[in-house]
């Protein structure tokens, strides 16, 4: 969860930027094992399933590999890419599953799959889910995937100044949410 | 701050099996990228310029074109873009229209096309345009009504000109005799 703030002139992926936009293997497993765990948790906290996390995230470095010949910027440019693809992939997967919504009484009762949830707080998960899409995408970017406000920004292509204010909003919010269902 | 603490809950490691399944795919991909050919830059450069040198050729073309040219829904079609700079082409372009098909075209025809030129210049209220659109209406007036000249029957009666061959002369039942020479259609059989 590291949140260094200043905007860095390098950046720990600047050296594969080249070879990303020339579709080599190294470069794209090197950026691969250095950003997964941040993409997955980010779609873990936007979908509420591992599975379906994982999924989004491997969607999303096939994209890459098709679309980085025209990506440009350096390493930082590839991060923001890459979160920015999740992010609507997510959104997508979570649009689809309102549309093919099965109501819940209608479904048998079945033990819950996916073991990570179990260990989440039930009252988290639901404040979480009242929030707007906006302000779980927010809260999620800057306290699970450990983006500064600076690189939230640039994935939601917002200001800085209006990040950091939603982010208070949002905090606030669930806060009070939180304490509503306890 | 604490109750924000939990969210590191959400936060998830991808286990070593996953990692290898996505960098298959991944370098699955990459081959794949490699075997497709790259896009044809060239062409798509060539087509572009292609495309930008032939958008205004076909605008300067579509110029002096009148309602029933080929062309005529290119330049009406780029009217609107040109009219942003200059207003009064499209009055202009009316009023040079109607001057070349006025002799043309039937009454009700000359009306609408008189209606729209006179809108056109009522816009830019221009009064040398006006006059000779006044011009073009008075001309009009004074001319006796035109025999317009329908598609050709079916069957032609034989003992009747052919239509398609009729001259200013006016159509008459008795047989011509005297027909001028230079009216004469090449083929057209002159009877005695």
């Amino acid at each position: 969860m590291g949140s260094a703030e200043g905007v860095a002139s390098s950046h720990p992926l600047d050296r594969w930027a080249d070879g990303i936009r020339a579709g080599n293997d190294d470069a794209f497993a090197a950026v691969y094992h250095d950003t997964v765990g941040d993409l997955t948790s980010f779609a873990f906290g936007l979908l509420g399933s591992r599975g379906a996390a994982e999924d989004v995230v491997q969607d999303s470095f096939i994209e890459l590999v098709r679309s980085s010949r025209g990506i440009r910027g350096e390493g930082r440019s590839i991060r923001v890419w890459l979160f920015r693809c999740v992010r609507f992939r997510s959104l997508d997967e979570l649009r689809r599953r309102k549309l093919h919504a099965i109501p819940t009484d209608a479904l048998p009762e079945i033990p819950h799959l996916d073991h990570q949830l179990d260990e989440i707080d039930s009252g988290l998960e639901e404040a979480l889910n009242k929030l707007s899409d906006r302000h779980r995408t927010l809260l999620i970017l800057h306290h699970v995937a450990g983006l500064s406000g600076q690189e939230v920004a640039e994935v939601m292509r917002s200001s800085r100044g209006a990040v950091y204010a939603a982010i208070a909003r949002a905090e606030r919010r669930l806060r009070q949410l939180m304490e509503e269902t306890e | 701050m604490r109750d924000l603490e939990k969210l590191d809950r959400y936060r998830v490691e991808v286990g070593p099996e996953r990692r290898t399944e996505d960098l298959q795919a991944i370098t699955a991909a990459l081959s794949q990228r490699r075997q497709a050919p790259r896009p044809r830059r060239h062409a798509i450069r060539w087509t572009a310029a292609a495309v930008a040198l032939l958008i205004p050729t076909a605008a300067l073309a579509a110029e002096n074109t009148v309602p029933g040219d080929l062309l005529y829904p290119v330049k009406t079609a780029f009217e609107p873009i040109r009219m942003v700079f200059d207003r009064a082409t499209a009055a202009s372009n009316r009023v040079d229209e109607l001057e070349k098909v006025s002799d043309q075209v039937d009454d009700r025809t000359f009306d609408s096309r008189l209606h729209e030129a006179r809108r056109e210049v009522d816009r830019i209220d221009d009064e040398t345009l006006r006059r000779r659109l006044d011009l073009l209406e008075t001309e009009r007036l004074d001319t006796p009504p035109r025999a317009v000249i329908e598609s050709p029957p079916d069957s032609v009666p034989s003992d009747r000109p052919d239509p398609g061959t009729l001259t200013t002369n006016p159509p008459t039942t008795e047989p011509v005799r005297d027909i001028p020479t230079e009216t004469i259609v090449p083929g057209d059989r002159v009877e005695d």
